[in-house]
C-alpha cells in the first residue's frame, strides 16, 4: 500500500529533474550559439586598420549590415554588449596547415597544377577548434612548395554551424603555388637546379598562353587566378620578378629571408608579400623585415603557420612586427584584409564593412597586445566561441 | 721664496735636508689638489638624479601617477608624488612616460649561445656565459630586461650550478656582470628521453645524491676514527712512558693495547666500508694490514675477534724483539676518504645552502622530482613543468614553486615532452595554490629579450578577474626577485633598492611602446636610438 505512494512522488521528482536538466543544457547550448542583430563594444577595427570608438555593428542573415553610432541602435533589436572590448574582423592565417597533415604535395610530378590542398584536409581536426579559440576564422592552406607548380590552395572558414568541424570552403581553387628554390629540386626527376626550375616555369607558362596545359595555368596567365610564390632568398625573388613579369600584380611572394635588397625590388613590382611567422628566437634583422616592406609600400600579409606554431602565433607575429617598427594599422590589416586579398576572398572577409560576412572576433583589448583575450568569435553571424564557457579543459589534452 | 731658499741653502749644510723640504712642499700641494679633486668628484658622484612626473608601476602592485624617483649612489632614495628633492640634484622630466623596475628573467639562456655540454655538479654556468655578447645584451635591455638567471643547461642529469647576471652598461670591457655565482643547482630529468632512458637518468641522479650522503658519513667516520686513533696513541705513549719508568721487560703488558684495539673496531658501523673509498676487493687485505681501522669496519670484522686473527698471525711471524715496530703497525693513522668534488656540491644542496632547480616536463618526472626532494630534503623549484597542471595538487602539497617557460608551443609534434602543453598551465597552478614564476624558457638565448611578451601571453590565458592589468610586471620584477632570493636588492621601485629602472614611452603592454632608457645601478645602460640626453 505504502510503497507506490512513496515511489510516485520520487518518480515525479526524477522526471522533473530530468526536464530541468535538459532545459538547462539546451539553454546553454543556445547561449553559446547566439546570433545577435547588433554587437556593441567600445572600439572596432576599421577597414584601414585603425580603431574607431563608439560604433555598433548590425548584422542580418550572417552578413554585416551597417556600422552605426551607438546612440542610433534600434531599440527592438537583439543587442549583445561587450563593454570595453575591441571588435575585429576574424583573423586570417595565410600559411596555415590546420587540418592538413602529412606532405601536402605529390612530388612525383614537378608541374602539378591539378593538385588541390582541399584534398588533404581533415575537416574534423581539432586544429580548427584551436584556431577559432585564437580568433582565427579563416585559413589559407597551401600545398607544400615542393614542386615547381605545386597546386591550388584551399581557403576555408575554421568554424561554422557544426561544432568541432571546419566551416564552409570559401575556395577550393585558391592561389596557384609556385616554387623554384632548393625544395623543388629532386635528384630523381627534373628540375635538379634553379635554372631548370625557372626554365620549366617559363615553358609551362608559354604553353598555357598558347592555349594548352592545365586550366589553372591558363587562368593564371590570363590574369584570372592569383599565384603564391615561395621565396627563401633574394635570388628567388629576383627570379619571380623575371619570370612573372606583367602578371606580378596577381602574385604574392612568401618571403622568409632577411635580405634587405628585396625590399626595393618588391616595392617596385606591385606584388604583395607574405611574411612570418615571427618567433622569439629570430634576429632583429628578420623581425624588422615586415616594417621595412610596409614602409616601401608593399602590401604585407602576416602568417601564423598554425598549427606548426601555436594559435597565438599570428598575433605574436603582428606584435613583434610592431615592436620592430611596423605601423599598428598596417599590422592589423596584415592579419585580416591583407590575408583576404592574398587568398582572393577580400570581397567577403577581412574587414568590418557593410555586405561582408559577419566573421568577427571580440578581443578584450587591441589584438596587437599580447595580453588581450579572445572573448567571443562569430562566424557568419553565429557566435561559435565564448570565453566564459571555456572554463574546463579535458584532462591531459591540449584542447584549449 | 727666493730669499728663503737662499737662507735655507745657507743655513743647511747638508743638501739632503733641502731636498726633503722641497718634497714636503710639493706633497702639501699635491695633497691640497687631491683633496680638492676628490671633493669635487665626490660631489659629482653624490649628486642625486630626480626622474620626475612619471607614471610608476612599482612592481609591488601599485601604480603611482605623476610621481618622482630620486636616485643617489646607484640606489633609489625616494619614490612618490611629493618627494623631497635634494640640493643640487639633476632633474629629468619623464612626463607621459611609464617607469617599471628592470625586468628579471628567472629562467634564461642569454649569453649562453656557445652552449653548455655534459657537465656534472661541479660545472658552472658562469664559465659558459659570454659576457662580451654585447649585441644580445643590448637587445635584452631594449626590451627592458636587466637581470637574468642563467642555468647550467645540459643534457639529462645533474648539470652544474647557475648564475645570476646583471646587464651592466658598456664599460668598454664587457656588458655582463655576474651577481651571484651559485644561484642554484641545475638538474634535468630529461623528459625528452625514452621511458627507459628517463628511468636511468633518475636512477643516476638519485645515486649521486646517495653517494654524497655516504661521502659525508665516511668523513664523519673518519673524524671519529681519527679521534679514536689519536686518543689511543696518546694512551699508548703514556703507557710506554710508564713502562720506561718501571723499566720492566713487559711482554705481557705490551699485549694489552693489542687486545683492546679490536673491540671498538669490531663493527658498529658497516656503511663505513662502502664510503671509505677503500678501493677494490683485491686490495682489501693489503689495506687491512696497513690500516687496521679500515680493516675493523669490514664485514669480516663484524664477528669481533675474527678480524684480529690475521694480524695475530702476522705478528707471530714477526720477530719478538721488534716490539716498537709492531706497535706502529697496529696503530696506523686512519685514511681520509678521497675528496669528492661532486658530493661536496650536492651536500650544499642537501644542507639547504643551494636551491635545486629541476627541469621536468612529464607528470611522472615531476612526481619523481618531488620524491627526490623528499628523500634528500632538498629545496627544489620545478622548471618547465609542462604537465604540472595534471599533478598540481601534489606540487601544492609539497609546497614547491614552479618556473614556467614558453607559453606558446607548436601543436604538431605529438610525442615530445610538450605533447600535453597547454597555455593554461598557469591558471591551473594558480587554482591549486601552487606558487609559480615565469621566465623565457632557459634554452633559447634570444628568447630572453621577449620575456615581457611571454608573460603577457600567460596573462591573456588567466582569468581577468583574478589578475590586474599589470600583473605580468609584478611577476617579472617583485616575484622574480623573491624567487631568486634578491628581493632586498632588486625588483621594486622603492627606497633602498638598486636603481634598475626602465623608462617606457607609454604602456609597457602596448607593442608600439618602446623602451627609451634603462638604468642599471643608477647608470644609464641603454638609450633608444635618436633620443637626446644620454648622460642624464
Amino acid at each position: 500500500m505504502f510503497a507506490p505512494s512513496i515511489s510516485v512522488p520520487l518518480a515525479g521528482l526524477f522526471v522533473a529533474a530530468c526536464v530541468v536538466g535538459a532545459k538547462g543544457a539546451a539553454g546553454r547550448a543556445q547561449d553559446s550559439r547566439v546570433s545577435p542583430e547588433v554587437i556593441v563594444a567600445r572600439r572596432y577595427m576599421t577597414p584601414i586598420g585603425t580603431l574607431s570608438e563608439k560604433q555598433a555593428i548590425t548584422i542580418a542573415s550572417g552578413k554585416i549590415q551597417a556600422i552605426v553610432p551607438q546612440e542610433k541602435i534600434p531599440q527592438e533589436k537583439n543587442v549583445v554588449h561587450y563593454g570595453n572590448a575591441v571588435v575585429c574582423p576574424g583573423l586570417i592565417d595565410v600559411r596555415s596547415l590546420a587540418g592538413a597533415y602529412g606532405n601536402v604535395v605529390e612530388s612525383a610530378f614537378p608541374v602539378d597544377p591539378g593538385a588541390s590542398a582541399i584534398d588533404s584536409l581533415d575537416f574534423h581536426h581539432r586544429d580548427f577548434r584551436r584556431a577559432v579559440a585564437s580568433g582565427i576564422t579563416a585559413a589559407l592552406i597551401a600545398p607544400t612548395p615542393g614542386n615547381v607548380v605545386a597546386g591550388a590552395c584551399a581557403v576555408v572558414k575554421t568554424g561554422g554551424k557544426i561544432r568541432g568541424r571546419a566551416g564552409s570552403v570559401m575556395r577550393d581553387d585558391g592561389p596557384l603555388v609556385f616554387g623554384f628554390g632548393p625544395a623543388t629540386w629532386k635528384y630523381d626527376r627534373a628540375p635538379t637546379s634553379r635554372i631548370g626550375a625557372l626554365t620549366m616555369i617559363r615553358s609551362v607558362m608559354d604553353k598555357a598562353r598558347n592555349g594548352s596545359g592545365h586550366g589553372r595555368l591558363r587562368s593564371f596567365v590570363a590574369g584570372e587566378l592569383d599565384a603564391m610564390v615561395f621565396c627563401d632568398a633574394a635570388i628567388d625573388v629576383e627570379g619571380a620578378i623575371r619570370v612573372f613579369g606583367e602578371l606580378l600584380p596577381h602574385v604574392s611572394v612568401v618571403y622568409t629571408g632577411d635580405d634587405y635588397d628585396v625590399v626595393q625590388l618588391l616595392g617596385e613590382s606591385q606584388v604583395s608579400a607574405i611574411v612570418g611567422p615571427y618567433s622569439f628566437s629570430m634576429s632583429q634583422r628578420t623581425l624588422s623585415m615586415a616594417a621595412a616592406l610596409a614602409d616601401a609600400g608593399v602590401e604585407v600579409a602576416l602568417a601564423g603557420r598554425m598549427p606548426i606554431e601555436g594559435g597565438l602565433s599570428l598575433r605574436r607575429t603582428a606584435s613583434l612586427a610592431v615592436r620592430y617598427g611596423m605601423d599598428p594599422a598596417s599590422a592589423r590589416r596584415a592579419i585580416t584584409i591583407a590575408g583576404a586579398k592574398v587568398a582572393g576572398v577580400s570581397d567577403r572577409i577581412g574587414a568590418i564593412r557593410a555586405g561582408m560576412d559577419a566573421d568577427l572576433v571580440v578581443f578584450s583589448d587591441d589584438p596587437l597586445r599580447l595580453d588581450a583575450r579572445v572573448l567571443a568569435v562569430y562566424i557568419d553571424g553565429i557566435r561559435i566561441y565564448n570565453a566564459d564557457q571555456q572554463l574546463t579543459m579535458s584532462a591531459g589534452g591540449r584542447d584549449d | 721664496m727666493h730669499v728663503s731658499t737662499m737662507k735655507t741653502r745657507q743655513a743647511s749644510v747638508s743638501p739632503t735636508s733641502w731636498v726633503s723640504r722641497r718634497g714636503v712642499v710639493s706633497k702639501v700641494v699635491c695633497l691640497v689638489l687631491f683633496v680638492h679633486m676628490t671633493v669635487a668628484r665626490g660631489q659629482l658622484l653624490e649628486r642625486a638624479t630626480v626622474i620626475a612626473d612619471a607614471r610608476i608601476i612599482t612592481g609591488g602592485g601599485q601604480v603611482i601617477e605623476k610621481a618622482s624617483i630620486v636616485i643617489k649612489g646607484g640606489k633609489i632614495v625616494a619614490v612618490g608624488e611629493n618627494v623631497k628633492v635634494p640640493f643640487l640634484s639633476r632633474r629629468v622630466s619623464a612626463a607621459g612616460k611609464t617607469i617599471t623596475p628592470g625586468l628579471i628573467d628567472v629562467w634564461s639562456a642569454l649569453g649562453m649561445s656557445a652552449g653548455t655540454g655534459d657537465g656534472d655538479a661541479t660545472a658552472r654556468a658562469e664559465d659558459a656565459f659570454d659576457r662580451y655578447a654585447r649585441d644580445d645584451f643590448r637587445e635584452a635591455l631594449r626590451q627592458g630586461v636587466t637581470t637574468v638567471y642563467v642555468g647550467a643547461d645540459g643534457s639529462a642529469g645533474i648539470n652544474g650550478t647557475a648564475a645570476v647576471i646583471q646587464l651592466v652598461p658598456g664599460t668598454g670591457r664587457s656588458a655582463g656582470e655576474v651577481l651571484r655565482k651559485d644561484a642554484a643547482l641545475c638538474v634535468n630529468l630529461g623528459s625528452n628521453q625514452s621511458p627507459i632512458r628517463r628511468i636511468k637518468t633518475f636512477a643516476s641522479i638519485r645515486k649521486q645524491f646517495q653517494t654524497a650522503v655516504d661521502y659525508r658519513k665516511s668523513l664523519e667516520d673518519y673524524d671519529e676514527d681519527l679521534k679514536e686513533y689519536l686518543d689511543k696513541l696518546a694512551e699508548r705513549r703514556k703507557k710506554d712512558e710508564g713502562e720506561k719508568k718501571t723499566d720492566e721487560g713487559a711482554a705481557e703488558d705490551e699485549k694489552s693495547p693489542e687486545d683492546e684495539s679490536p673491540s671498538p673496531q669490531s663493527g658498529d658501523d658497516i656503511e663505513g666500508d662502502d664510503s671509505g673509498g677503500g678501493g677494490a676487493g683485491g686490495l682489501h687485505g693489503h689495506f687491512r694490514a696497513i690500516f687496521p681501522q679500515t680493516t675493523g669496519r669490514s664485514h669480516f670484522a663484524k664477528s669481533g675477534s675474527n678480524g684480529d686473527k690475521p694480524k695475530g698471525g702476522d705478528k707471530a711471524k714477526s720477530p719478538e724483539d721488534q716490539k716498537d715496530k709492531d706497535k706502529e703497525d697496529e696503530l696506523k693513522k686512519p685514511q681520509k676518504p678521497a675528496y669528492d668534488a661532486v658530493s661536496v656540491v650536492l651536500l650544499r644542496a642537501i644542507d639547504h645552502e643551494l636551491e635545486v632547480r629541476i627541469e621536468a616536463h612529464r607528470s611522472a618526472d615531476i612526481l619523481n622530482a618531488l620524491a627526490l626532494a623528499k628523500e634528500f630534503h632538498l629545496d627544489i623549484v620545478l622548471e618547465g613543468a609542462t604537465e604540472a597542471y595534471l599533478v598540481a595538487d601534489a606540487i601544492a602539497e609539497a609546497d614547491v614553486a614552479v618556473v614556467l617557460g614558453q607559453v606558446e608551443r607548436t601543436g604538431i609534434f605529438e610525442d615530445t615532452e610538450f605533447r600535453r602543453h597547454t597555455n593554461r598551465n598557469a591558471e591551473y597552478l594558480s587554482r591549486a595554490g601552487v606558487r609559480w614564476a615565469i621566465g623565457s624558457g632557459g634554452h633559447d638565448p634570444r628568447a630572453s629579450r621577449f620575456l615581457g611578451f611571454n608573460a603577457e601571453m600567460a596573462l591573456a590565458h588567466l582569468p581577468a578577474d583574478d589578475f590586474s592589468r599589470f600583473a605580468w610586471v609584478e611577476w617579472l620584477t617583485r616575484d622574480a626577485s623573491e624567487l631568486l632570493g634578491m628581493s632586498q636588492e632588486v625588483g621594486l621601485v622603492a627606497p633602498s633598492m638598486r636603481a634598475d629602472l626602465v623608462i617606457w614611452s607609454g604602456d609597457p603592454g602596448d607593442p608600439q611602446t618602446i623602451v627609451e632608457r634603462v638604468f642599471v645601478g643608477g647608470t644609464l645602460a641603454y638609450l633608444a636610438p635618436g633620443l637626446a640626453g644620454g648622460g642624464l
